[in-house]
């Protein structure tokens, strides 16, 4: 999720970052990175997809961009690679997969208003984590 | 990419319709600026997802290449998604809201890797 130049995709990919908006799994997230609703979660780390978007002179990001090659999103210039494109950032998963890029309008603490662009992923089901056991669990990309 | 309690994640029976709803999510933003730089941030969210198509067959499976994009097998909706989002880091917060009209949206089911087979 980006909200204005602080947390923007554009950014992270034109720094040749290594994570972002449901950009990396695997070595570069621990599976417990993160807590939602005060409860932290442990399962172990799923893997990220073999494939993904090589930054020039820079890292793969193990992530695609599945939607139609018409759009462009407007504050990130990120073209979409097709309808024929893996939405999932992990492999060995079978489950239900959302995602969306929103486009709007955020406010912040400093009464600015910033465009707002994301990438949100959804994942759950099962998987086969990188210690070779199958579990069940959801991961988001934020 | 931060696991989540699966209850934060709701699909219809049919899988026309879904949403996701997280408080007080921790992230870090790590990125490459002057260095390595990690961000510690505090994310809330509910997004919803409505199909607006009929789910298609997607991906081409292990008929291509594993880092292939298509390397996946599929049935995938176009959708119509909003969002409204909240969030705070390094004395900073926001308040936002968008939806997918000028960008996209999708939901379905896939499996991919050793589910292929």
């Amino acid at each position: 999720m980006g909200v204005g130049s602080t947390i923007s995709r554009r950014d992270l990919l034109k720094y040749g970052t290594a994570t972002g908006a449901a950009a990396t799994v695997g070595a570069a997230m621990p599976a417990a990175h993160a807590h939602g609703h005060g409860l932290p979660r442990v399962s172990p780390a799923p893997k990220p997809i073999p494939g993904g978007i090589q930054i020039p002179d820079g890292p793969l990001i193990h992530t695609f961009l599945p939607g139609p090659e018409d759009v462009t999103l407007p504050f990130t210039g990120l073209t979409l690679q097709g309808l024929e494109v893996e939405p999932s950032v992990i492999t060995d998963y079978r489950g239900f997969t959302a995602l969306a890029y929103h486009v709007g309008t955020a406010t912040g603490s400093d009464g600015r208003r910033y465009d707002l662009e994301t990438d949100v992923r959804a994942m759950e089901g099962t998987y086969v984590a990188e210690d070779g056991s199958r579990k069940r669990a959801l991961f988001a990309g934020l | 990419m931060v696991e989540l309690p699966t209850d934060a994640f709701r699909v219809s029976h049919d899988g026309r319709r879904a949403t996701l709803e997280a408080k007080d999510v921790c992230l870090v933003n790590s990125f490459q600026f002057l260095g390595p730089n990690n961000v510690a941030a505090k994310v809330s969210l509910k997004v919803g997802w409505e199909a607006t198509g009929p789910a298609v067959r997607r991906g081409r499976g292990d008929e291509v290449d594993p880092t292939d994009p298509a390397a996946f097998l599929g049935r995938i909706a176009p959708a119509r998604s909003t969002g409204s989002f909240s969030g705070s880091h390094v004395g900073f917060s926001f308040k936002a809201s968008g939806d997918t009209d000028r960008g996209y949206a999708l939901l379905g089911r896939e499996r991919n890797g050793a589910f292929l087979t």
